[in-house]
């Protein structure tokens, strides 16, 4: 598959009851000592290439450029684990013994307010915008919360996907209310004429590292296939919001429907099989064979209803046992809404995720040395290795994705256009 | 696009940070104590601010 510049980026909530009464927001005191820390990098850049910064009552955290679905997974755990050593060093500077700062990667809160985990991916500016997306990629995103679901309980439910149950239509260029399946904001960070963001804003906030791998590398392989020109026999879907609210709120396959304007009915299955058989043509090496492998055991699983062994790999069916487990052990009327909560909490020693993880009852596809060290630096090969490659030489006035300003005697500035470039020769040429 | 000029890299300034990321604390974060592993009333109903996540229209 071809290289493809993509990021997330994420709201996360942070939560101290202590803090709160002193009239304190962790979330600032965070980004205080993230500045201050060997991490900071220049500006709101930390030195792995990703931004931190305070939006909207979150610590947002924008992962650098990643050009494919595997690094793009790395580096998203990364950035999960520096919101958890600042959670961790906040309380050890700001609180007493045994008071706590909770961090939560997921999309709403117990009382239903709900914030954002979006995809942002680089396509070619040609491609038709949005009617080739709503024909060729809306089908895909409106069934593939069935393995790239989070699961969570609102309005008094449990839905497999909350960003799923939340989006209202399927174009929109909203992102705090009736939002879409397709988002029409278009800040390239990169030269506009050749590229366009997409900015995918009806995914879930996921701790598991295959239904984060599965989201990235089904989207990037159906984007290439886009700008391949290969997709223009994919399902077209009489009314996909609709359908899409019904089988979020249904954890039986068997209930999902998907209306085609044929006036056929079909499963959700059927739909994401259509991409695996076109996605299975444009995969070259072992990884990506590998992840083809997955998604194809992912969906013959749900079909199989083989759900223990589903659970492994999609985050919905594993969160949903992992509360019908504390409503077992515990009773009272929060037990469900806590056990889905505290499911989501980064904290490795506090996170249900994590407990189930050290349990090895999901699998793991990432080691932590290679997120200790993607915490640390960015990938080599995309703009986020020259970006640092600049702060490292010289002195920075300020910074943003595409454009830095030095200040070194004489105050220039260097224009990043091209999200692939990762060289200072590359945006130099050879000397001579 | 503006051509850029190549100028002799000069050796940026290292700051001291006080700080340091200490890989030991997010890896191997010690024994979770048990109350660490109780649900936890008080941080499953923590508020939030409405973020950038949308809302149901019917």
């Amino acid at each position: 598959m071809r290289k493809r510049i993509q990021g997330t980026e994420l709201e996360y909530t942070m939560y101290s009851k202590k803090l709160a009464s002193k009239g304190f927001d962790p979330h600032t005191l965070a980004l205080e000592l993230l500045s201050e820390s060997d991490l900071q990098l220049a500006g709101e850049f930390i030195t792995n290439g990703s931004r931190c910064y305070y939006d909207v009552g979150h610590f947002e955290l924008s992962t650098c450029e990643v050009s494919n679905p595997f690094d793009m997974l790395l580096w998203e755990k990364a950035g999960e684990k520096v919101i958890d050593w600042l959670r961790r060093v906040t309380e050890e500077k700001y609180l007493s013994s045994g008071e706590r700062i909770w961090a939560f990667k997921n999309n709403t809160s117990p009382e239903g307010v709900s914030y954002g985990s979006h995809e942002n991916y680089i396509v070619d500016r040609s491609v038709d915008f949005p009617e080739k997306f709503v024909k060729e990629l809306v089908p895909h995103f409106s069934t593939r919360f069935i393995y790239t679901g989070a699961g969570d309980i609102l309005d008094g439910k449990y839905v497999l996907s909350p960003m799923i149950y939340l989006t209202s239509a399927v174009v929109s260029g909203e992102t705090m209310h009736n939002t879409g399946l397709i988002n029409t904001r278009d800040e390239p960070h990169s030269d506009r004429s050749s590229w366009r963001r997409l900015h995918v804003i009806c995914g879930d906030a996921l701790m598991n590292e295959v239904a984060i791998l599965l989201r990235h590398f089904t989207t990037t392989a159906i984007l290439q296939l886009m700008e391949m020109d290969e997709l223009g026999d994919a399902p077209r879907l009489k009314s996909p919001v609709e359908d899409m609210w019904e089988n979020v709120e249904k954890t039986n396959p068997e209930a999902w429907k998907v209306h085609l304007n044929s006036g056929k009915k079909v499963s959700p299955m059927e739909i994401q099989r259509y991409y695996l058989a076109k996605i299975e043509n444009i995969v070259e090496d072992d990884r990506e064979k590998r992840a083809l492998k997955i998604l194809e055991e992912v969906l013959d699983g749900i079909e199989g209803r083989k759900s223990k062994e589903l659970a492994r790999r999609v985050e919905w069916l594993d969160r949903y046992f992992a509360i019908q487990e504390a409503k077992e052990s515990k009773s009272g009327p929060d037990v469900e809404m806590m056990a889905c909560k505290q499911y989501s909490e980064v904290g490795a020693e506090r996170g249900i995720f994590y407990k189930r993880q050290s349990k090895g009852l999901v699998d793991r596809l990432l080691k932590d040395g290679d997120i200790a060290k993607a915490i640390k630096e960015p990938p080599s090969d995309t703009r986020a290795a020259l970006r640092r490659e600049i702060c490292d030489r010289f002195n920075i006035e300020s910074i943003d994705w595409s454009t830095v300003m030095v200040g070194d005697g004489d105050r220039r500035r260097i224009d990043l256009p091209d999200p692939y470039a990762h060289r200072w020769e590359d945006i130099h040429g050879t000397a001579g | 696009m503006e051509q850029q000029v190549e100028q002799a890299p000069r050796k940026k300034k290292k700051q001291d940070k006080k700080l340091e990321f200490e890989a030991g604390k997010v890896f191997s974060p010690g024994k979770a104590k048990e109350e660490d592993l109780d649900l936890d009333l008080d941080s499953a109903r923590y508020k939030a601010q409405k973020g950038q996540g949308g809302d149901r229209r019917t």
